[in-house]
């Protein structure tokens, strides 16, 4: 079973309210323990590194909070919401809103140009094609692939689809921004573009940025570390 | 026809559960096959052959796009739960099929509607042109509500399942 300790002292800034708010949480799979009484806060606006060895882990705890899976006890509440009390459709509706996800694995739409994967959100959230088109150009231009838009993303890199789904994850400006490893799959050009970003986003935009990372320059980045115990046998 | 065209067709949600150009003809093609012997038989058939003969052709749509709507689903469940993960909700995904199917099942059952009904004509008198009419109305009506129930009921299921 994963425990979760400190590396640093939880930092006295944010304005006090919570992001994410982790009661009690217990998760298993089977016979195994992933998570037993975890118990935790995310300050909103801060960025919050968590670190841990491969199969700890931290992928189920950044899918909890995306209301991907669900916890077999306790309670995880994003932004004023408790999760547990949502149906699937209100779950993926309250994500298109509040939670900008960039997985480990990759989620995109290998038939659709970078365009179009990083405009969907958008359509789930129902935004005029006026807005859509702005919006989707600007997290193209932020993260610096406006002239991949009429790639399709099939015939790309997994580094250059880790960019994609990183501008898809930026696109409806969320409050919450969940990064599961990366930076593990970018060259180092491009992982500096994506720190770069983090640097700059979360100064800017004050939103919470919660990272799973082996990235020690993610974890110096971060204002606050939390590392997972051990694996999960 | 330039390779793949069929393969570009749709909007990027239908795209993305690969519903391309091949799954409308096969749709559209369906649709028209049944739709045209439907409205063929009722010509040459009394009232109650006529009620028969719809309901088949309801029936048979039902099925079939019930069917389609499940595979579409069924066989996309990593690109499902992809959409899921930025946002999609049953809705907006089953929205993408039932568009499709509806509009080139729709499109299908009233060309084999009507070319059903001419032949029907055809074959049973020109005396009967106004019967027709309402032969085909009435089974392209019939084919249509067919593919509503039967991709909404197929979406449904897969959902709950």
């Amino acid at each position: 079973m994963a425990q979760l300790a400190e590396q640093r002292p939880v930092p006295p800034a944010g304005d006090g309210r919570f992001s994410v708010e982790v009661k009690h949480v217990s998760k298993s799979y089977g016979e195994k323990e992933v998570y037993a009484d975890l118990h935790f806060q995310l300050l909103r606006g801060t960025f919050v590194a968590l670190a841990g060895p491969i199969g700890s882990g931290k992928t189920t705890l950044i899918n909890m909070f995306a209301g991907i899976e669900r916890p077999t006890s306790g309670s995880v509440t994003v932004m004023g919401r408790d999760l547990s009390t949502m149906s699937d459709d209100q779950l993926a509706s309250f994500r298109a809103r509040t939670i900008g996800l960039v997985p480990q694995s990759q989620t995109l739409i290998p038939e659709l140009t970078t365009y179009e994967n990083v405009e969907l959100p958008l359509r789930f959230l129902k935004v005029d094609r006026d807005t859509r088109r702005k919006k989707t150009e600007a997290a193209m231009e932020k993260i610096g692939i406006r002239e991949d838009a009429n790639k399709t993303v099939g015939t790309m890199s997994v580094g250059e689809k880790q960019m994609v789904s990183f501008a898809r994850a930026l696109v409806n400006d969320p409050p919450i921004l969940l990064l599961d490893e990366p930076t593990e799959a970018l060259d180092p050009l491009m992982a500096e573009v994506v720190l770069g970003i983090l640097r700059g986003d979360n100064m800017t935009d004050g939103r919470t940025i919660f990272v799973t990372t082996h990235d020690k320059r993610i974890t110096d980045l971060a204002r606050r570390t939390l590392r997972v115990g051990k694996k999960i046998p | 026809m330039r390779a793949g065209t069929l393969t570009q067709r749709g909007g990027p949600v239908a795209r993305s559960l690969r519903i391309t150009g091949s799954t409308h003809l096969m749709v559209a093609m369906l649709s028209a096959a049944v739709a045209l012997n439907g409205a063929a038989a009722a010509q040459a058939l009394g009232f109650t052959g006529f009620v028969v003969a719809t309901a088949v052709v309801f029936a048979s749509l039902a099925a079939c796009s019930a069917a389609i709507s499940v595979d579409i689903l069924r066989r996309s469940g990593k690109t499902v739960s992809d959409l899921r993960s930025i946002g999609a909700t049953s809705s907006s995904i089953s929205s993408a099929i039932f568009g499709s199917v509806l509009a080139y099942g729709a499109l299908g059952s009233a060309v084999g509607g009507v070319a059903g009904g001419a032949l029907g004509s055809a074959l049973a008198g020109p005396g009967l042109a106004m019967s027709a009419v309402y032969g085909v109305v009435t089974v392209v009506l019939a084919s249509s509500a067919a593919l509503a129930v039967g991709t909404y009921a197929g979406g449904r299921a897969t959902w709950r399942s």
